[in-house]
């Protein structure tokens, strides 16, 4: 394959986009048939159970024209569906979010979206949505004017620059060539069979008001919709049948054209594929198609045949890998040997850390390295810290035997006020009487809120997604300690667990428009109390919970994956 | 007669035939030159970032005081350059003092907690990638125009309207070797 011909891409290109608009057409076309057929099939069952045996005709003239009727009426409104309504239904159901631009790691996926735009010399918007999840996956969708690539956090914190590239890039293929406007299409298709049924026939608020629904509701409105979700599905596996699953591969290939760097894409396809065991995340499989690797684990997509050529939606991913490494001039046993060799190589360094940590647990006091005119001094205890001349709070302080480096002010944090905060008008709900102010700072990269006096949080329910689904910040042994106290302390109060008497303070008032707070625990798992404005979305957090909360959460992914 | 009609008829052939490859070539050269143009921002973009990036990172590296002139003086060298050839060199060499300024900045781990730095480094980063990217493109449009005017019938046209041949946006040495697989 010469990919250096770019004469060669652009005009494959243009064939592919040519392609996929006739293709469009032909399955508006098949869906008609399929509508008409299938609402001829109930009239002709309802007048068979109303008549019994008495003189009906299979073949009815009129019957036809009516259902021929009905179903170009269907047809119009889904496309009117896909149209205007699909993106917004993927979003919602994802619940998605935009890019924050003061978050750099956002702010990196919209650079890498403007740069591909320089490489393929597209100019329409593309909008990126951004799913909270763990889970590592990419899926691109666009209807009419709007197209859009929806990124997961997990891809964004675990992945390298060049990585999100290839895979962003591998997106953008799809979106050029419009595959995924047919795409959309089929999958909106499912959304649309389900939400006409329950809206035309049941007339429920189905979607509106989800959290309030009660039991009982649930599984009358559940029984009510099977022969609805029975059809769509059914519709969505006979469409299924003409997507092509070949088109992954060439978008592989593409978008190695336009990136030249196709080990990148290896490695990130691998980590998608081996990363998706987690059962915690369910995405709704009616949009599979629309990601770069299904999202659920799906036998008849790593098999090969005639009718795995016929139901499956991506080719095997060994086969995708195989492609690329081809072209990469390499092949996938070597690859699957050096992964191999590294996994083994991965665990000796645990072992090791493992017994590294167990003398550290030993030894209680830290020692403290300082970081002075280029280079470390020390070890020093806390006490001697003080006694170092020009020891400034900039000063970077490395804890021994760790790999945490931070400016002394925020080693011990609690040693310094910083003062730059009158500027900032905002009282601390927990102590503004006293003069907490909230300033702006970071956490995992997360532009949050806190109080200079008691170190509180204040977040909106977003950030607090992000800052979960994010594992850079290591914690220090201090805050490790203090989980497993407060942990402790939750196991000792026994079945119930009140939160008086975990917090017995006042109620808060919101910072923002000054009604009181709600307290309540963050999830039933770790019973961590916070305070919870319902009006402007504001979630406080005293000191140290946030980071409790981090790290029980990661601790038990991190066990669930391991048992598997 | 006959003879008449057909040679005029043969000439008004040549002539349509000639403007076709004129407008051909014409719109290669076009091309070329639009996406020359996309490098040019993405090139502006850049000269408008670095002063931004040292003055964020000078009170860290006092002693690297060298490293931050060298840029600024490439940066400004490169930003006043007139022709393309010139553009080509002098933005060679400040690629070449800018990755200097990022291999240093990796000893200082002050750097990379600051939020302002990683700001400017990531669009620095995607400004490069941006031109690379247009370089490429940039090349593609120059390699159609010049095997264009150097093949046959047009070639005659090419030198007879005097086109040509556009330079290549071509990387240093060091740099173009192709990365190699490993694992």
């Amino acid at each position: 394959m010469n990919l250096t011909n770019k004469n060669f891409l652009l005009s494959d290109f243009w064939t592919q986009i040519k392609n996929n608009q006739l293709k469009f057409i032909f399955i508006i076309f098949i869906t008609i048939i399929l509508y008409i057929i299938i609402s001829y099939l109930i009239f002709i069952s309802f007048i068979f159970c109303l008549f019994r045996y008495s003189k009906i005709n299979f073949v009815d003239k009129n019957l036809f024209i009516i259902s021929i009727i009905i179903s170009s009426f269907i047809i119009f409104f889904q496309y009117k569906f896909y149209k205007n309504k699909s993106i917004i239904f993927i979003r919602e159901i994802l619940n998605c979010y935009k890019p924050d631009i003061n978050d750099v790691l956002h702010k990196q996926i919209i650079n890498i979206v403007e740069e591909l735009k320089v490489a393929t010399n597209y100019n329409e918007e593309i909008e990126i949505i951004i799913i909270p999840t763990f889970s590592q996956n990419i899926f691109s969708c666009s209807a009419g004017k709007i197209k859009a690539i929806g990124i997961s956090e997990g891809i964004i914190t675990k992945f390298t620059r060049e990585e999100l590239q290839a895979v962003i890039a591998q997106q953008f293929v799809h979106i050029i060539n419009k595959d995924t406007e047919i795409i959309t299409f089929i999958c909106s298709s499912y959304e649309f069979i389900k939400n006409l049924y329950s809206k035309v026939f049941l007339k429920f608020p189905q979607e509106k008001n989800k959290n309030y629904i009660n039991k009982k509701n649930q599984s009358f409105n559940f029984i009510i919709m099977l022969p609805s979700l029975l059809l769509a599905q059914l519709l969505l596996k006979i469409m299924i049948i003409f997507i092509s699953r070949n088109r992954e591969n060439y978008a592989d290939v593409k978008s190695v054209e336009i990136t030249r760097n196709p080990m990148a894409l290896v490695s990130a396809l691998y980590k998608i594929n081996t990363s998706r065991i987690d059962k915690e995340i369910f995405i709704y499989s009616s949009f599979s198609p629309l990601f770069i690797v299904p999202p659920e684990i799906n036998t008849i997509n790593e098999k090969k045949g005639f009718f795995a050529d016929l139901f499956s939606t991506h080719p095997p991913i060994n086969e995708r890998l195989n492609n690329l490494l081809i072209i990469a001039g390499s092949s996938l046993e070597k690859f699957y040997y050096a992964k191999e060799k590294e996994k083994y190589f991965r665990e000796k360094e645990k072992i090791n850390e493992g017994k590294e940590k167990e003398e550290k647990n030993l030894i209680k006091e830290n020692d403290y390295y300082v970081y002075m005119n280029n280079e470390w001094f020390g070890p020093y205890k806390k006490s001697q810290l003080f006694e170092i001349e020009n020891l400034t709070p900039e000063t970077y302080i490395n804890i021994a035997g760790t790999n945490i480096v931070a400016e002394f002010k925020n080693i011990f944090p609690d040693i310094f006020d910083i003062s730059s905060l009158e500027q900032s008008k905002r009282m601390c709900p927990r102590c503004g009487f006293i003069g907490g102010r909230l300033y702006e700072t970071y956490y995992e990269f997360v532009p949050v809120e806190r109080c200079n006096k008691c170190k509180g949080y204040l977040l909106t329910k977003e950030k607090i997604i992000r800052i979960i689904n994010r594992n850079i910040r290591t914690f220090t042994l201090e805050e490790i300690e203090y989980a497993k106290e407060y942990k402790g302390k939750i196991n000792k109060m026994g079945l119930k667990k009140e939160i008086t008497k975990i917090d017995n303070s006042k109620h808060l008032i919101c910072p923002n428009c000054k009604m009181l707070m709600n307290r309540a625990y963050y999830n039933y798992e770790d019973y961590i109390v916070i305070d919870r404005c319902t009006n402007c979305n504001l979630f406080w957090f005293d000191n140290r919970e946030l980071e409790i909360l981090q790290l029980y959460i990661e601790k038990r992914i991190a066990e669930k994956n391991y048992s598997r | 007669m006959i003879i008449f009609y057909f040679l005029s008829a043969i000439i008004i052939l040549l002539i349509i035939y000639i403007i076709a490859i004129y407008n051909r070539i014409i719109n290669l050269k076009v091309k070329a030159e639009n996406s020359w143009a996309q490098i040019k921002v993405q090139l502006e973009r850049r000269y408008d970032l670095i002063p931004n990036l040292v003055e964020a990172v000078k009170g860290y590296m006092a002693h690297e005081r060298e490293t931050l002139e060298k840029v600024i003086k490439a940066r400004n060298i490169a930003s006043e350059s007139k022709t393309i050839n010139e553009q080509i060199t002098n933005d060679n060499i400040l690629s070449g003092t800018l990755k200097t300024l990022f291999a240093v900045m990796e000893n200082y781990p002050d750097l990379k907690a600051n939020q302002n730095v990683m700001k400017l480094q990531e669009e620095l980063t995607s400004t490069e990638n941006r031109i690379s990217f247009a370089r490429q493109s940039y090349n593609d449009a120059v390699m159609r125009y010049n095997t264009e005017i150097n093949l046959f019938p047009s070639n005659i046209i090419a030198k007879k309207f005097n086109f040509q041949e556009l330079k290549f946006y071509e990387v240093d040495e060091k740099v173009s070797k192709t990365p190699e697989v490993k694992f």
